[in-house]
């Protein structure tokens, strides 16, 4: 067989080289900690609402089928009716730019800065 | 290759890719998101190199519906879409690839094929939300698929030799 096959070749390095460093770099970017208050905005399907994460508390919505829990300025998501439970993974967020996403129940959890256009943000 | 055989021989890659979808859906990984190593991937990538284009977007969709019937219709709208436009990168680049004589970067095919399996489960993701705001998980789930694309295709670099000594 070839033997190039086997190879890594320094343009495959470089390539995914400049896509890591992309992500990286993106990373960052997205995970900046504002100073100011955040909110949560959960939506499910048509039904949206927001929650300031300066109150700790269990929130549970109608049309909803999970938990929310804020605890120190972040929140997750808890009691998700879901099989895979990725959302219940994802633990506690609280930066903005972060969210927790259950693709089964449809449900988006997005931590925005409170005076920021939430409407922009969320899309 | 005699029509029987290939049929055999494809009926066999099937299973052998939903086998090691549902064996690695089994293994709990503490990380969110749903991340995995995609070991199947190693299967549509053997038939992708030996089989050709069509064979391996047959097997992946096919095993997308595996993964209805184990899992249900969001397993299957994420798998589908992440399984499709894997392929069809993939596929796209060894055909340029292997135009240009420069031998094929599998590596490179793999990680491509890795991070466009997550692009379209993320495409998926946010049609089902109905929301962009899937898309925060992106660079994330690039790299993850630069990661398994890494592992799949230096697995899939390993096995390559000793496929080549069998008719199959």
């Amino acid at each position: 067989m070839n033997k190039k096959f086997h190879m890594i070749k320094p343009f495959e390095a470089v390539i995914i080289g400049i896509i890591l460093f992309g992500s990286i770099a993106a990373i960052f970017i997205m995970n900046r900690s504002g100073s100011g208050s955040r909110t949560a905005v959960i939506r499910c399907g048509d039904v949206r609402h927001e929650l300031a994460l300066n109150e700790d508390g269990l929130f549970r919505f109608d049309g909803i089928d999970a938990e929310f829990e804020i605890k120190n300025g972040k929140i997750r998501l808890t009691e998700a009716s879901c099989p895979d439970k990725i959302c219940e993974k994802t633990g506690y967020i609280g930066s903005s730019g972060q969210s927790i996403i259950c693709v089964p129940n449809k449900i988006t959890v997005a931590v925005v800065d409170s005076d920021e256009s939430i409407d922009v943000m969320v899309g | 290759m005699k029509k029987s055989r290939y049929i055999a021989v494809m009926g066999l890659m099937l299973a052998l890719a939903s086998a090691l979808q549902f064996l690695e859906s089994m293994i709990p990984i503490p990380l969110p998101l749903g991340v995995k190593a995609g070991i199947s991937s190693i299967v549509i990538m053997v038939v992708l190199v030996k089989f050709g284009f069509a064979s391996a977007m047959t097997t992946a969709v096919l095993k997308s519906c595996f993964v209805f019937i184990t899992r249900g219709m969001s397993a299957f709208c994420m798998s589908v879409s992440g399984g499709v436009l894997s392929v069809a990168v993939m596929g796209a680049f060894l055909a340029v690839s292997r135009k240009s004589e420069n031998g094929t970067g599998i590596l490179l095919m793999s990680v491509l094929g890795g991070i466009f399996h997550n692009i379209g489960q993320l495409a998926a993701a946010s049609v089902f939300t109905g929301s962009v705001v899937t898309f925060s998980y992106l660079p994330v789930l690039v790299i993850s698929g630069i990661v398994s694309g890494i592992f799949t295709g230096t697995v899939f670099k390993l096995i390559m030799p000793y496929l080549h000594n069998t008719n199959a």
